[in-house]
């Protein structure tokens, strides 16, 4: 359709379309859950409703009520399903973006050196990559805590190897289609270093892609740790991740449904708001944001 | 096409290799696991044993040479012994295979079968709010943990045990409609992700395609509107759905793991889930090295796939 | 045999617009021309200059949010194309008026075998069952110079060079004898050798089956060559209409007058290539006057503030053509032409 109506027939006028606006809030709408979540873990370092390891057995699984000061109720020793949740949230955030931050970078590094060097090291790389990219994430996350064994630092590195070749191959992508771009050549010939040529020209352009992906990577750390956490293999217990708290209401959570159900619920919420932030990021950066309703 | 087939599985060569000397030196990391395999996890040994041990069982050679030994014995169908159980690995595997293949190919069924309609109903119709409706319902379906679902199930079907598989396994061939009506909320658990990612790339891919010009060259023709869109639109704007479906299909494994669990099925990601807990890493490299086998013969079918339908992949490019 | 009197299409003072977010996009503003039977009739102008549009109107092609189909009348064999129902102007579309498009490569289906992308055009229009309209599909790709016809029927797109598929593409929009074949850049993609085979392949079916041709181009050179009356677009609306030789010969507005004089020749020796200066206008903000005023060397007072009147400049003494022609101009320059005098550009 585009080819019918040329630029210049078009004024270059900013004008707000109702999709833009609505392409715009969706990340805008992500990054508030985000937010919200962050607070919550702010919050958490200096206040919680109840202790969360404090195990109260009278009052176990209680239901959510407002009474008794436990607002999700209790899980089946007793201890308050909120304050954990809270406590859960730091611990998930953390584990979450260090994994994103170190997969990220590596992977990241990783792909710049494959697609500006090119030849061999290309594809050295990237069979490395394709090597990594035939498990899947969780297999190999479990695969990684087997070997290092279950602590929550080695969570980190299980999800964060599997990031690696995702990065990689984005990073790489987006070099790949800059590096033989006219204004690049001519900026060697023009005796720019390579490293001046990386940093000024490169860079930039894979700013934007970086970030779309770590957003949406970070949403799958989170399933990720939740799932290690629900299988016994990431934060273990009595520390409270939503993952765990799932395993454990598992006995009970026929008689006890809000042992389940909120756990899950804030799982699913942050993961719904890094995806959100992600998808509406990466609509911004779409170049077909032609204003033809 | 048969030069096609035949490329591409070379090339799975040094992939499965690589995949391979990955999994044998990652056990290897696990200190005393190469010992633990001829002993079993009860014994425990002063480093001088050790070292003793390590010359009888011939595990004092050079690395690569315990790797190109433990390749052959692989190649020949060996794939070692359970530390728990004393018996073959490879065996053990085999037999719990099918539920988790069963798993994970009904969940990319339910999965195509749910998302590729929806996609195309959300391109073809041109409705914003059912534009918005879709995206957030692909969003939300991405965002849902498959365990968590799958703990709602148990919870909301607990009246109808028909329904709910917990730790029985009835196989297709013995019953097949008991078996599907087992393996439906489990595989649905599994799958609704997927589901979401392929009704959001389907109607993206079906949007652009739309705006080809060979769709205009279509209409120009004069071609009814429905045989446009199903003979023209349908098979270019699916080539997407197909690569994405394929190499999501590892989320899919990982998700029968876990699922497994929820359910208490007993397949192959029950069962490295025990091999885990209990440190039997035979069985662990083993069940490891055969998902990833399945992911990358998945991976390869979809290959397939695609060149069957696009004659670009498939076919030289002659000029005359 | 060919009735050249005859107009087998009429478009009247045809507007399609498009609506968009900055406002609407004038594309085609008052557009009025006739093609007759056998006739070759070439849109020349620049990109934007409302040529495609206006032909893919003649089809209703145009995606109708967001075009619109604002005003006039297509005219086509006694009905308004514009406003007939889905299932006539389906039968029209392939049936007896076709369209090719620029690019051959995009154009097909790269999934489809070719010889599937020409029998559904047969019997979509046409009841064949598949073995006759297989047969007719290999008589069209030889009528249309594809050697080995038969063997390349089971070959995808891709595997032809960019001629041949042009040649299939034209086998397709003849293969069911339309009246009028809309030719739309047909050669701008391809290379200049092929170009002229393919624009003598066209002018060949053209006489053959006294089938009529709009051929859009933006290549003055081609124009001259193949078509029988030649009008120029500007900014959506026709600014200059004649025979051939008579709009090379005595072309009269500003903009053809720029348009002759880009074009490098041999036997001048210049320094410098002409180009006309300035660029075409924003179809959005359209004035109220001459839409090349800006641009024109020869602008009067009158031309920013008024739209020029159409001019029937009465040439037919001069150049004969079995197709009935004026010379007609949009131009202030030449609205007292009862002065004017053949070659006196006053």
């Amino acid at each position: 359709m585009q080819q019918l109506i040329p630029e210049f027939a078009l004024t270059k006028r900013r004008h707000e379309s109702m999709s833009r606006i609505f392409k715009n809030s969706i990340a805008v709408i992500g990054m508030c859950i985000i937010l919200f979540y962050v607070l919550v873990i702010v919050v958490s370092q200096f206040w919680l409703p109840f202790d969360p390891l404090d195990m109260d057995t009278i009052n176990m699984l209680q239901p959510p009520s407002f009474e008794t000061g436990h607002v999700l109720g209790t899980d089946e020793f007793g201890r308050d399903i909120l304050s954990r949740i809270m406590k859960g949230a730091g611990i998930s955030f953390l584990i979450s973006i260090s994994a994103t931050a170190l997969g990220g970078f590596i992977g990241t590094f990783m792909g710049i050196w494959s697609g500006f060097l090119g030849g061999a090291w290309d594809n050295w790389i990237m069979r490395l990559a394709d090597i990594l990219f035939s498990f899947p994430s969780l297999l190999l996350a479990i695969f990684v805590m087997a070997v290092l064994g279950e602590h929550t630092y080695n969570v980190i590195i299980a999800i964060s190897i599997g990031y690696i070749p995702q990065f990689a191959r984005i990073a790489r992508g987006s070099i790949l289609s800059i590096k033989n771009n006219e204004f690049i050549r001519a900026s060697f010939a023009s005796g720019a270093s390579r490293s001046h040529i990386l940093i000024h020209h490169l860079l930039p352009n894979i700013i934007m892609p970086i970030i779309v992906q770590s957003s949406l990577s970070l949403s799958v750390a989170i399933l990720l740790e939740s799932a290690l956490s629900f299988l016994g293999l990431g934060v273990q217990p009595p520390y409270p991740s939503w993952g765990n708290m799932l395993s454990s209401s598992r006995k009970v959570m026929i008689l006890a449904p809000w042992t389940a159900i909120y756990p899950g619920l804030a799982i699913m919420l942050l993961v719904l708001g890094f995806n959100l932030l992600g998808d509406g990021l990466r609509d911004i950066m779409d170049p077909r944001l032609r204003n033809i309703q | 096409m048969a030069r096609y087939i035949f490329r591409r599985l070379l090339s799975l060569i040094p992939v499965l290799l690589g995949v391979s000397i990955i999994v044998f030196f990652l056990v290897r990391l696990i200190p005393g696991s190469a010992l633990q395999m001829y002993l079993g996890t009860q014994v425990e040994a002063t480093p001088e044993q050790m070292e003793e041990l390590r010359r009888i069982f011939g595990e004092d050679k050079p690395i690569p040479v315990l790797y190109i030994e433990w390749l052959g014995r692989l190649l020949h169908g060996d794939l070692g012994y359970s530390l728990r159980t004393g018996r073959q690995v490879l065996p053990d595997i085999l037999q719990r295979l099918p539920l988790s293949f069963e798993l994970t190919v009904f969940a990319l069924f339910l999965a195509l079968l749910i998302g590729i309609p929806l996609g195309i109903i959300g391109a073809v119709k041109k409705n914003p709010i059912l534009d918005i409706v879709i995206r957030i319902t692909g969003l939300l379906g991405l965002s849902l943990p498959q365990f968590w679902l799958a703990s709602l199930m148990v919870i909301a079907f607990s009246s109808f045990r028909g329904f709910i598989p917990m730790g029985n396994y009835i196989p297709f061939i013995q019953a097949p409609l008991e078996n599907i009506r087992m393996m439906l909320l489990p595989s649905l658990a599994i799958g609704i992700g997927l589901a979401a990612v392929i009704m959001r790339y389907m109607r993206n891919s079906m949007l652009e395609v739309m705006q080809m010009d060979y769709i205009r060259t279509a209409q120009a023709k004069g071609l009814k509107r429905k045989i446009v869109i199903s003979r023209h639109a349908l098979k270019n704007a699916i080539l997407p759905v197909i690569t994405i479906a394929g190499f999501n299909t590892g989320y899919l494994l990982g998700g029968a793991i876990v699922i497994e669990e929820v359910f208490a099925l007993p397949g192959m990601g029950r069962l490295v889930l025990y091999a885990i807990y209990q440190r039997d890493y035979p069985l662990i490299q083993g069940i490891v090295l055969i998902i990833a086998l399945m992911f990358v013969l998945i991976n390869l079918l979809t290959d397939l796939l695609y060149a069957a339908i696009d004659p670009r992949i498939r076919l030289d490019q002659k000029e005359t | 045999m060919r009735d050249a009197s005859k107009p087998i299409l009429k478009i009247e003072n045809l507007k399609t617009w498009f609506k968009t977010n900055q406002g609407t996009v004038k594309a085609v503003d008052g557009v009025s021309f006739d093609v007759h039977e056998g006739e070759i009739f070439g849109i020349v102008g620049e990109s934007g200059s409302g040529k495609s549009v206006t032909n893919l109107s003649v089809l209703r092609l145009i995606p109708v949010p967001p075009g619109v189909y604002a005003e006039g009348k297509i005219v086509f064999r006694g009905k308004d194309l514009l406003k007939v129902s889905e299932e006539e102007i389906r039968m029209v579309r392939g049936g007896s008026i076709s369209m090719i498009f620029q690019d051959p490569l995009t154009s097909l289906n790269p999934l489809l075998k070719i010889s599937l992308q020409i029998e559904e055009a047969l019997q979509q229009h046409h009841s064949m069952n598949k073995k006759e309209a297989r047969q007719k599909a290999i008589e069209l790709l030889r009528a249309v110079g594809i050697p080995d016809a038969e063997r390349r029927m089971n070959d995808y797109p891709h595997q032809f060079s960019g001629g041949m598929r042009q040649r299939v593409m034209i086998a397709i929009a003849i293969g069911c004898n339309p009246d009028l074949l809309i030719a739309d850049e047909p050669t701008t993609a391809l290379d200049v050798t092929i170009q002229a085979q393919i624009l003598d392949l066209i002018k060949s079916l053209s006489d053959k089956k006294t089938m009529a041709v709009i051929l859009i181009t933006h290549d003055l050179g081609v124009v001259a060559g193949m078509c029988d009356t030649v009008c120029v677009m500007y900014a959506g609306r026709i600014v200059e209409q004649a025979p051939v030789d008579e709009l090379f010969a005595n072309s009269l507005h500003p903009y053809t007058i720029g348009l002759l004089s880009s074009v490098p020749r041999i036997d001048e020796a210049k320094t410098r290539l002409y180009s006309i200066p300035g660029s075409p206008p924003n179809l959005i903000d359209l004035s109220e006057g001459c839409p090349f005023e800006p641009r024109c060397q020869q602008r009067l007072p009158i031309c920013s503030r008024q739209y020029p009147e159409q001019s029937v400049i009465d040439n037919s003494v001069m150049f004969s053509t079995p197709f009935p022609s004026t010379h007609l101009v949009r131009c202030w320059l030449y609205t007292d032409h009862e002065n004017l005098q053949k070659g006196d550009n006053s």
